[in-house]
């Protein structure tokens, strides 16, 4: 088998009493779309920036392709930071021509590199304008472009969806993922939305508190998760039809809409809970499923939460 | 990609974007107005003549006419000229008598009555133009004493017709030449050195602030983006001090106002170009690492003054000096790196420096900018990633 395109191994890294990883380790898969997931604080963006060598982990390894990373490893990655930022009074075409330089491109490669990115954002005509004229979306198509225009094996980026309305998510996520598909590239990307992002990764890693909590394909994920989600509507919305012992299962009530959690092991039967409802209510809806991700990041923060009380 | 080209293209958008700079292009051109106003302005003054009427009555108006207009077209107006600090040239003309010549002085009509070439009348203080004529007026009297003893006045004049006294200046470098030099090559160096320390200090700033600088740094090493940047904008520095220095030295083709020492303008333009580049770099690596510990240039001035105090001294220190005397504080300041960039410049042009002394002052400050310029390498990385931090940490945790 090839060796992970990225590795993070056993990182730590403490900002004076706050351990920001805390013994981090993750495999990238060559041709992935990887969600790095996790809440805000966890850890996404000190082992992003460690990656790229932004800061040095107190310790633990990082390797590529099986081996040590050096900086002209790093030329062939594709960096986007939380924080965005480029230069607000340089051209447009200008500073994506530095970017793709900076990266290794020649002079000749970079500029058609960076039009072909203006052409594709539909921005063609706009190369010579500065980018502080720009709006605010297009600004964040161009911090995009910057990241990808030497065609990177490797992308890291750190938070691309936030402030993305969900065309601007779906978007984005065909963009990344046709390249992944079309130069066997490697995309990694964290968010904090873990339900915005689910459809979007085909493997994940949830850090929580430095340390990755799941990691995975989704779908493995979810098979192998311990519970299921049973969701149920009734015609009159209310609660009052719930059995005293499911309402601790009970994760949400959107308006009338219940959704409770249920073991996955002693091969329960969808049939049979659906059953006991229908003996106290009318139902109108009603479903049975694996947890979302987010809800598979609460049962394992709990559980772990538990396992550290006890 | 290698370190080479890294710096390499760092400091190609460094000089292009400063040189798109309206700052930059501002300055040199305020730089440059400055320059042919104050060449070619005193040049155009000087050729205007202040004209001056004289009314003139009484016994002897007919020679006093001719030895005021004479005064005006001779040899004697060179000595008279920088007498007056300006040319100058008697416009006489005969008056009636005292009366109308008292009245033609009130009336605004002349500045000046000469009565019986004995008494001179004029509204306010005449100063000079009154030494002038007084002494005018004297050697009339004194032509006419003669005359009564039978010498003419031509062979008064065969007889007063001596050499005037040789004048030799034993410091001839000395002379006002040089301090004029100076003068000039301390303030732009000055204005220079601080300037373009703080646009080095201001492009890193600029950098946190748009947040770029993490972009930047994913690819290049801290060190080569501290290189590029202290290279690029030195590099546009050192093209405004050559054009400023080029602009007054084609001007002076023309005008020939600014004195230069006989070696001509290479001396100068080389001593102003070394130590700009040395004294910029010196300073501009600290101003780099300044830059790096704040994230709003607002908090630039606030964070930079400590930085530019030492250059204020050795500007004060080299300008004190211009007077000709060569005081101890700009002997020492000169061999310190961090005013030498200020004082040396001055000590060279004077004429006050011996060359062993100059080789000294170049090898220190070469090693004390090599000593800042790997300090700032080790420092500048440190506070990047960072809103704020306090230099003191900066320097420790490097």
């Amino acid at each position: 088998m090839d060796a992970p395109h990225l590795e993070l191994i056993d990182l730590h890294k403490r900002y004076g009493d706050v351990a920001a990883l805390d013994g981090c380790t993750v495999e990238v898969p060559r041709g992935s779309m990887f969600g790095f997931l996790g809440p805000n604080g966890a850890g996404k963006t000190t082992a992003m920036r460690a990656v790229f060598g932004l800061i040095q982990p107190d310790s633990g390894k990082i390797r590529y392709l099986g081996r040590g990373i050096d900086n002209n490893d790093r030329l062939r990655f594709g960096y986007m930071p939380e924080q965005r930022g480029l230069y607000p009074k340089m051209g447009v075409l200008k500073q994506l021509v530095y970017f793709g330089r900076m990266h290794g491109l020649t002079k000749g490669a970079a500029t058609e590199a960076s039009s072909r990115w203006l052409e594709r954002l539909g921005l063609a005509g706009r190369g010579a304008d500065k980018l502080e004229t720009l709006s605010h979306g297009n600004q964040q198509r161009i911090q995009l472009a910057a990241a990808l225009v030497h065609e990177p094996e490797l992308m890291i980026l750190d938070e691309p969806f936030s402030g993305l309305d969900p065309l601007g998510v779906r978007d984005l996520g065909a963009a990344l993922k046709q390249q992944v598909r079309d130069r066997n590239a490697t995309v990694v990307f964290s968010s904090h939305q873990l339900d915005l992002v689910e459809d979007i990764c085909d493997q994940v890693a949830v850090i929580h508190q430095g340390r990755i909590i799941l990691e995975g394909s989704l779908a493995e994920l979810q098979a192998d998760s311990p519970i299921r989600m049973f969701e149920i509507e009734t015609a009159d919305r209310s609660a009052d039809w719930l059995p005293d012992e499911w309402r601790q299962r009970v994760t949400s009530n959107t308006r009338g809409r219940i959704r409770m959690q249920f073991p996955a092991a002693n091969g329960i039967d969808p049939d049979d809970l659906l059953d006991r409802v229908r003996s106290r209510a009318e139902v109108v809806a009603f479903g049975f499923e694996p947890p979302s991700l987010s809800e598979l990041f609460l049962s394992t923060v709990e559980a772990d939460q538990v396992d550290q009380r006890l | 990609m290698n370190r080479i080209s890294a710096i390499r293209l760092v400091m190609a958008r460094e000089l292009t974007e400063q040189l798109k700079s309206k700052a930059f292009q501002i300055s040199t051109a305020i730089f440059v107005i400055g320059i042919l106003a104050s060449m070619i302005i005193p040049t155009l003054v000087d050729d205007g003549v202040e004209q001056i009427p004289v009314a003139v009555t009484g016994s002897g108006t007919t020679e006093i006419m001719l030895q005021l207009v004479a005064l005006g077209a001779g040899d004697e107006i060179t000595i008279g000229a920088q007498f007056l600090g300006s040319n100058v040239q008697f416009n006489p003309e005969t008056s009636p008598d005292r009366e109308s010549a008292v009245e033609a002085v009130r009336s605004g009509d002349v500045q000046i009555a000469i009565i019986d070439g004995s008494e001179i009348i004029s509204e306010s203080q005449l100063g000079a133009t009154g030494d002038l004529i007084e002494q005018l007026l004297y050697s009339y009297e004194v032509s006419n004493r003669f005359s009564d003893f039978g010498v003419s006045p031509i062979e008064l004049q065969a007889i007063t017709a001596v050499d005037p006294p040789t004048f030799t200046v034993l410091n001839e470098s000395a002379d006002d030449a040089n301090a004029n030099l100076s003068y000039i090559s301390s303030t732009l160096l000055y204005i220079t050195i601080i300037t373009y320390g703080l646009s080095v200090a201001m492009s890193v700033v600029n950098e946190k602030s748009s947040r770029v600088v993490e972009i930047v740094l994913s690819t290049i090493r801290s060190v080569d983006l501290l290189a590029g940047k202290v290279l690029g904008v030195g590099l546009t520095g050192l093209i405004q001090v050559v054009v400023i220095i080029g602009v007054a030295l084609v001007t002076n083709i023309f005008t020939e106002n600014l004195p230069l020492p006989e070696t001509g303008g290479i001396v100068p333009v080389l001593t102003v170009s070394v130590w700009f580049l040395l004294g910029y770099t010196f300073y501009a690596s600290v101003y780099a690492v300044i830059g790096s510990t704040i994230s709003k240039v607002e908090d630039l001035q606030g964070v930079a003054f400590p930085a530019m105090v030492p250059i204020l001294i050795g500007f004060f220190i080299s300008f004190s000096a211009l007077e000709g005397e060569e005081t101890l504080a700009l002997k020492i300041a000169s061999f310190i790196p961090f005013t030498a960039p200020l004082t040396m410049p001055t000590r060279m042009l004077l004429g006050f420096a011996a060359p062993w002394e100059v080789i000294v002052s170049l090898v220190l400050q070469v090693i004390g900018t090599w000593f800042v310029l790997r300090l700032a390498a080790r420092a500048f990385g440190g506070g990047l990633l960072k809103d704020r931090i306090r230099l003191r940490e900066v320097l420790r945790t490097s």
